[in-house]
């Protein structure tokens, strides 16, 4: 197990696209911060003529006011709420369990192991490393690119809550990368894994559990169950900065629980199945 | 011979479809075990099993004299180039290696360079292994089989698409390793002239059941050329043959005798039979080759 994940680790940090998504997250941050500058420079310096009559997309608090806002966890959070990690998650984790399959490495190992299972574990603690790595590398670009661009109005906030944020953030981060695990176990594709995850990942989710939601509410109309609130992608949308301790909670408990269940299904299924 | 691969029924049923159908396969320790099929006839699937890449439907096999539960550790004493080299294209062969070395926990010094040198790889350097030409890359799946010094090794059609000079080069290695490391092999190929060269035993699968298993000698037997000589009484003209200085013959059935030299003096054993009151009822010289004595066992078809 441990030199299976000795393998992982080095194939990893070997592998082009691990350092190509690390570059594109710290791009996508500098962008984001770059636009919000631009957006915010704009509205303070439009004429009056501009600003009234023509078509243009506003910001409608003040400038000053949206720039008290600017903590660490706040701009941090938003970014991972609307799905950013999501997305490179999906990207990394399809074409690393893609080129064992694709290239037929896995046959070279798994006839081998005392249990085909390990592949997964090991795999998911792989994966476990790169988010924390990803994850701590966001954080950080966050912090220095608010600091190059708003320079002292950029602040941490509380560190409490942006330690609850992040953490919890990180375990459903973990059980989504678990789901796209399973799916590929289940299908043994490159593209399946991709456009599941890209699928999940811009929202496509809701659309299902809101109509879950209301065959139930039809069912029992006093009933107020909401499914988002046990699902791993709408407890990522949720767990923003600016969420209550108790959500936080029950995002950790929701992400850690998926994150049981996704590595069994998915041990469960690579053992059962022959290795093609 | 000492048996470590022996197989039990061994089935593989993929809802209606039999892939392999009751295989009883015995590979002996230091043997070069020919598996012979056309395309289709099972032996990739069977191969898959034995070394643990694929679950039996029925059946069991045992592995180094173990059976059930016990063959799962043991899986890691057998090497496998299943259907094509399972490699990291954007890696060079060294990485590839490396990889595998470290997931079996291979710590010998050198090891990796060994390989390399072995299967004639140690001048590609840095060259990723996409941009390797087909036998180079089949190489190098012989070299990954062979990482942590199996003891078995399992190679599915290892000669394709390597031309005469490599096909030379990896008989010559499989030759080396066996004789001087000892290392079973199981090689499946439907190229039968070149599994003739180097295979000490055979197995000829069809439509899923194995139909035979013979020995190098038990093949080249039923294969070399022959005088096939039918008579009356057979022990009678055995005793005119040793007579006549015959030393290399056999009786087959009741009334055959295959006789294995001088071919030439098929009417000087008939003119001898007569003389002394044996009557011949047929005498004839047959040369059966691998691929016809493979075509008629399977049915014929010639698309081996």
């Amino acid at each position: 197990m441990y030199n299976l994940m000795k393998m992982d680790m080095r194939r990893m940090w070997r592998s082009r696209y691990t350092w190509l998504i690390l570059l594109i997250v710290v791009t996508m941050v500098f962008f984001s911060f770059f636009m919000v500058k631009a957006s915010l420079d704009q509205v303070g310096q439009a004429p009056e003529g501009q600003q009234s009559g023509a078509i243009s997309v506003t910001i409608d608090s003040p400038p000053e006011d949206v720039l008290e806002q600017l903590t660490l966890g706040s701009l941090g959070g938003s970014l991972i709420a609307d799905g950013l990690i999501m997305i490179l998650c999906t990207i990394f984790v399809a074409l690393f369990l893609g080129a064992e399959q694709r290239g037929g490495y896995i046959k070279n190992i798994a006839g081998q192991l005392p249990a085909r299972g390990l592949l997964v574990v090991s795999k998911l603690i792989t994966i476990a490393v790169f988010l924390l790595v990803l994850m701590g590398l966001y954080t950080l670009s966050v912090y220095a690119f608010g600091k190059i661009f708003f320079a002292e109005k950029m602040t941490t906030g509380s560190l409490a809550t942006l330690f609850s944020m992040l953490s919890a953030q990180y375990v459903l981060h973990l059980a989504f990368c678990g789901f796209l695990m399973l799916l590929h176990a289940l299908s043994r594709s490159t593209a399946v894994t991709l456009a599941g995850g890209l699928l999940v990942s811009v929202g496509l989710t809701r659309f299902v559990y809101t109509l879950i939601n209301k065959l139930i509410l039809v069912a029992n109309s006093a009933s107020e169950f909401d499914l988002g609130r046990y699902m791993v992608d709408s407890n990522i949308t949720a767990a923003r900065f600016e969420a209550t301790p108790q959500l936080f909670e029950q995002a950790l408990i929701v992400g850690a629980v998926f994150v049981i269940v996704y590595v069994v299904l998915s041990a469960l299924t690579v053992h059962k199945k022959d290795v093609c | 011979m000492e048996h470590i691969l022996v197989t039990n029924s061994l089935t593989k049923k993929y809802r209606h479809h039999k892939a392999v159908d009751g295989v009883n396969m015995h590979v002996g320790r230091g043997a070069i075990y020919g598996l012979i099929g056309r395309n289709g006839a099972g032996k990739t699937t069977l191969l898959k099993m034995i070394s643990g890449l694929a679950g039996p439907t029925d059946g069991e096999f045992s592995l180094f004299g173990q059976t059930g539960k016990k063959t799962t550790p043991l899986f890691s004493r057998i090497g496998t180039l299943i259907e094509s080299p399972g490699i990291f294209g954007n890696m060079d062969a060294t990485e590839n290696l490396r990889l595998k070395a470290i997931a079996l926990g291979v710590r010998k010094k050198n090891h990796v360079e060994e390989l390399l040198e072995l299967v004639g790889l140690s001048h590609t350097g840095n060259k990723r292994v996409k941009n390797f030409s087909l036998g180079m890359k089949q190489r190098l799946g012989i070299a990954l089989a062979m990482v942590g010094e199996p003891d078995m090794v399992i190679l599915d059609e290892p000669i394709n698409g390597l031309d005469p000079h490599g096909i030379a080069e990896i008989r010559e290695t499989l030759c080396r390793l066996n004789a001087e490391k000892q290392i079973t092999f199981i090689i499946s190929s439907h190229i039968l002239e070149e599994l003739s060269k180097i295979a000490t035993h055979y197995g000829i699968i069809h439509n899923g059941v194995l139909l035979q298993e013979l020995t190098r000698k038990e093949l080249h037997d039923k294969c070399s050329e022959r005088i096939e000589l039918t008579v009356d009484d057979t022990s009678k003209a055995c005793t005119i043959l040793e007579a006549m200085d015959f030393r290399h013959f056999k009786v087959v059935s009741n009334d055959t005798i295959h006789i294995f030299e001088r071919l030439d003096d098929t009417g000087e054993i008939a003119v001898a039979l007569s003389c002394q009151g044996v009557k011949t009822i047929g005498i004839v010289v047959k040369n059966e080759a691998l691929e016809d004595y493979f075509l008629n066992l399977t049915g014929g078809e010639r698309n081996v």
